[in-house]
């Protein structure tokens, strides 16, 4: 087959996979499909690379069905899916974490441990990189006999411009990648395919089928006892581990299992389908083998596949057979180099002191991110070019990378299982397993003498077992003496706890951010204007916050939601430190006690299992407690030491009409007005207890505080503020004041208007008789005038006296009688006129004299009365104030109206009840409009308001009309 | 961590784990791969632990 054909189908084939990534990244493609659990199953097939698809064969050949272990091992990882990957996926969803790397200096707190862990990955990526390039390579001159320099480097960039297009679109690793994903999957898919139909070929076709087999098995009786017999005697379970670690550690598998937006439904429906993905890639494999053999037997088996494929005569095939070995190549380096683009980026670069206050932050971190990746697939061809040992099996430089990822399995079982484990811990083992692969594995590549000699020491007569049995027996005991001899950090031990899925302690301090908008501009000074303004933005909206918001507890959420979307862009340490930067917190610093508790009630609700022995009483004991105070009738305000509320119960919440949420956390400079400078006030004197007057809304409110200083031995200080609630009490002593000052008036006006009968009724007599004596008409009409005007101080007298009555309680005693409207409405005018100020105030009675009621006449005057005090109090001098009436089905109605300054609607809804006011103190008792509501539903009516804001209040009063004069009879209610 | 994975399907999953890595690993799997089974027994051997795996699934030690 000429290079021709070979490159058009490869042009052709790439042509394919951009059209189609390009179709999927811009959503042409049904969600449905795009975003299947399978896949995500299939793109994990990434793991099978040019090794599997290749060099599988050449495996079985030496090893027998060793080879199995490579897809075992991540069999039996995804069988523990549920404990090991889970808690992985969840750590790098909620922590925004990229990579392994992240991953680990996330936990760790250790920038080293990124760093070493980017060091080792590319370590054990290159050579695998360059595996795939040999692999690529190779077959091409296997088909053709040719491979120019020009089709490597051909590759390279079509690669690299793959990766760069459809995996670094933007600033973030964590963006997903549709077209990425949906190519890595379709290309799992191709090898599979095409590995089936060459093993279908070599079955059917070489070996003649079942009979054809049977016959190869007399020619060959070796053939199947020699691919059990390394079941049982070869490193079977060194390739095991190490395949079960490759299954989620390599940066491939790591990137496409946990980086690309995973939900948990595709992660465990890949519980069974992944593995069986593997089982039908292997199934083809011994085939493959024994056809090869007959073919060729003196050949390499590393390309039977090819071999077979040829045989079957079939161009088609062949060329199927080439493009499923390009499709597990070219899945491998692009998902490969973008994973380890953003390990370097993260723990390599951006720790090297990159100016993050870019102007263009975004692109100047995407187009960094796109160099990255070039340089990987460069590096990685170069390796192939320069050092890659060309006599040696595919496998071998597979299994040299499996043992450097391997040495990050105990850091990764500290990050899921051990609290103690600690950055130190891992640096040192990490580096020593490093060292030892290296001068087992790695340094003989360059040319170093072998150590197969030592092998024999430990057991071996090949070096991967003991290569990886001394790597991660010096890195774990390394790992786990260190971790031993050095106490966590607190910053470990939180870590440790998040990571370990236990209560964490309290969240870090909130430093003096009062704002989203002060965090902003803070940010900005270390990311420049857009980013931060970008960032804030972006979390505001992910946490459906306001950018009003101004609640610590909101704020601190804002931190982390902000943290850890910084964390997908710079990494989790840059991250925090930017955060921390941004608020000038010390880390040392000791969180507030009021974060302390709010954290260990979010704790406590998010435990994943209940607490048990005296941590469970402890806790039952916590909630009781908690519970009291929360209950307590009283508002009860705890302040920690430094001032700020560490507890504001529910009734003070009720008696501020300001919920525990927007108050906890803060210092008292920070509480709104007037509660704040009242109790900074209240703690600066000397009194234990004080009487204060605020104003919440349209009430004012009277209250009584009491404080007291908490004791040393709570080890935490501070002071504790009662707040009573006392309006209703306070109106209540008021109400029996004016009560005792009414009766006093009563008796007063009783006696006096007893005292001044009878000299009245003197003088009346004398000028009637004063008038009928004279004949001088003029003089007896000045007479005349004396007695009206006596008359009107007699009728003064009396209702001042009736009225006193009246208002000191003797409403039981009063009966019913007719009352006209016009006349009630008079004498109530009357009444009212007798205050100076209400002179000022025109009074219109607009009542008919024909209406009348049956009622206690007293009483219903008394309604008249108040009702026009609170029109002339509401009324400017000069006012007016009318009164009509009318009449219909048998109600009377009768409306008071004011063009004064009207009521808010919070005072209308509030105004007929008892000892409700908005007089100063003392002008009101707030029982006014309550008594008319009374009086009037004692009589079987209604009142009802309106009232507009500055425009004037109506009250209408409607009462049953007065019955037939037969019916009507003098009764007592 | 938001939402853990019930301590049912931890535990299923620990122990079928472990039940898959004896049959596959240990001095167990010498019972599969003698020298006369046949040569396909290896992929009925995995084929059954994935049917067990889905089983278990299906069972309630499956999705969250």
């Amino acid at each position: 087959m000429t290079l021709g054909i070979l490159g058009a189908a490869t042009f052709a084939y790439w042509l394919l996979l951009f059209l189609v990534a390009y179709l999927a990244e811009r959503g042409r493609m049904p969600a449905r499909l795009r975003h299947h659990p399978l896949v995500y199953a299939l793109s994990l097939g990434v793991y099978a690379s040019t090794w599997t698809y290749y060099g599988s064969v050449g495996f079985a050949r030496h090893e027998g069905f060793s080879f199995l272990t490579v897809y075992l091992g991540p069999t039996l990882a995804c069988l523990a899916i549920p404990v090991i990957w889970l808690p992985i996926l969840r750590l790098t969803r909620e922590h925004q974490l990229t990579s392994l790397a992240d991953l680990f200096a996330f936990r760790y707190r250790s920038q080293l441990a990124g760093v070493l862990v980017t060091f080792v990955m590319l370590a054990g990526s290159v050579p695998y990189l360059a595996l795939q390039f040999r692999a690529l390579l190779e077959s091409m001159r296997v088909l053709s006999g040719q491979s120019p320099l020009w089709l490597g480097i051909g590759f390279t960039l079509v690669l690299t411009l793959f990766a760069v297009l459809f995996g670094a679109r933007g600033a973030s690793p964590r963006e997903r990648h549709d077209g990425l994903l949906f190519v890595v999957a379709l290309e799992s898919l191709v090898k599979l395919a095409a590995l089936l139909a060459v093993g279908a070929v070599a079955y059917f076709g070489v070996l003649g089928g079942p009979r054809g087999l049977g016959d190869y098995f007399r020619q060959q009786p070796d053939a199947v006892a020699s691919l059990y017999r390394p079941v049982r005697e070869g490193p079977w379970g060194t390739y095991l581990l190490l395949s079960f670690s490759a299954a989620f550690l390599l940066p491939r598998q790591f990137h496409v299992a946990f980086a690309e937006h995973v939900e948990d439904r595709a992660l465990f429906s890949a519980r069974v389908t992944f593995p069986l993905y593997l089982l039908m890639l292997n199934l083809a494999v011994v085939p493959v083998l024994w056809a090869g053999t007959r073919l060729h037997p003196g050949g390499s088996a590393d390309f039977y596949v090819l071999d077979v494929s040829r045989a079957s005569g079939s161009s088609l095939l062949t060329i199927l057979a080439f493009i499923g070995g390009i499709s597990s190549g070219s899945a491998m380096v692009i998902v490969t180099a973008i994973a380890l683009a953003s390990m370097c980026m993260n723990h390599l670069l951006l720790p090297a002191g990159l100016r993050l206050r870019e102007r263009n932050l975004y692109q100047t971190l995407a187009w960094m991110r796109r160099v990255l990746i070039a340089l990987v697939v460069f590096a990685g061809y170069g390796f192939y070019r320069l050092a890659l040992h060309r006599t040696r099996p595919l496998v071998d430089f597979g299994l040299i990378s499996f043992v450097t990822v391997a040495q990050c399995l105990p850091g990764l079982l500290g990050v899921l299982f051990w609290r103690r484990a600690t950055g130190l811990g891992l640096s040192l083992g990490l580096f020593a397993g490093f060292a030892v692969w290296f001068a087992a594995l790695a340094a003989p590549l360059f040319g170093a003498p072998d150590s197969a000699h030592w092998w024999s020491l430990v057991g071996g007569n090949e070096p991967f077992f003991p290569a990886t049995f001394l790597s991660l027996a010096v890195n774990g005991l390394l790992f786990v003496g260190a971790s031993l001899l050095r106490q966590p950090s607190a910053e470990e031990r939180e870590a440790a706890r998040v990571c370990c899925d236990e209560p964490g302690s309290a969240s870090r301090p909130v430093g003096p951010i009062a704002s989203p908008d002060e965090l902003r501009a803070r940010l900005a000074l270390l990311l420049g204007e857009a980013a931060a303004e970008r960032e804030t933005s972006r979390a505001l909206a992910t946490l459906g916050m306001a950018a009003t918001e101004k609640r610590p507890a909101e704020l601190r959420r804002l931190r982390a939601g902000l943290e850890r979307n910084l964390s997908a862009l710079f990494g989790p340490l840059i991250a925090r430190l930017v955060v921390e930067e941004s608020q000038r917190v010390d880390p040392a610093a000791a969180p507030r006690l009021g974060d302390r508790l709010q954290s260990l009630e979010e704790q406590l609700r998010a435990l994943p299992r209940p607490l048990e022995g005296t941590a469970s009483e402890l806790e039952l004991f916590w909630r009781y407690l908690r519970d009291v105070l929360e209950d307590l009738p009283l508002g009860v305000c705890a302040l920690a030491a430094d001032g700020t509320v560490v507890i504001w119960n529910h009734a003070l919440g009720a008696i501020a009409e300001t919920a525990s949420q927007a108050v906890r956390g803060c210092t008292l400079d920070r509480i709104g007005e007037p509660w704040g400078a009242l109790f900074a006030r209240f703690l600066a004197t000397s009194e234990r207890t004080e009487q204060a007057t605020v104003v919440v809304g349209d009430e004012r409110r009277a209250l009584q505080l009491s404080k007291s200083r908490l004791s040393a031995g709570a080890q935490l200080g501070g002071w504790v503020l009662l707040v009573e609630d006392r309006t209703v009490a306070r109106a209540l002593e008021e109400q029996l004041i004016h009560q005792d000052r009414l009766a006093s008036i009563g008796q007063l006006a009783a006696g006096l208007s007893h005292e001044l009968g009878n000299p009245l009724t003197g003088i009346t007599c004398v000028a009637q008789n004063l008038r009928d004596d004279l004949t001088d008409l003029e003089t007896r009409e000045r007479v005349q005038q004396i007695l009206d005007l006596a008359r009107r101080i007699d009728a003064i007298v009396r209702t001042l006296l009736s009225f006193s009555r009246a208002g000191a309680g003797q409403s039981a005693a009063a009966t019913m009688s007719r009352v006209g409207v016009g006349d009630a409405v008079r004498e109530a005018i009357a009444l009212v006129h007798i205050v100076p100020r209400n002179r000022q105030i025109e009074m219109l009675n607009r009542c008919s004299d024909e209406l009348t009621l049956d009622g206690d006449r007293q009483r219903l005057i008394q309604v008249l009365v108040n009702l026009l005090a609170n029109a002339c109090d509401a009324s400017p001098p000069g006012g007016q104030v009318e009164v009509t009436s009318d009449q219909a089905d048998g109600r009377v109605r009768i409306a008071v109206s004011d063009r004064g300054r009207g009521m808010t609607p919070n005072v209308r809804r509030r105004v007929f009840e008892p000892f409700f006011t908005t007089k100063d103190p003392g002008a009101g008792t707030g029982l006014g409009l309550s008594l008319v509501y009374n009086i009037v539903r004692d009589h079987g009516g209604e009142v009802a308001l309106e009232s507009v804001l500055g425009a004037g209040t109506v009250v209408t009063v409607e009462l049953p009309a007065a019955k037939e004069p037969a019916a009507m009879s003098e009764r007592t209610p | 961590m938001s939402s853990p994975t019930s301590g049912h399907d931890r535990d299923a999953s620990w122990l079928y784990a472990g039940a898959a890595t004896l049959v596959i690993a240990s001095p167990l799997r010498h019972l599969w791969a003698g020298d006369d089974r046949p040569w396909y027994l290896p992929f009925l051997v995995w084929l059954a632990l994935l049917v067990g795996a889905r089983l278990l699934e299906r069972g309630g030690g499956g999705e969250p």
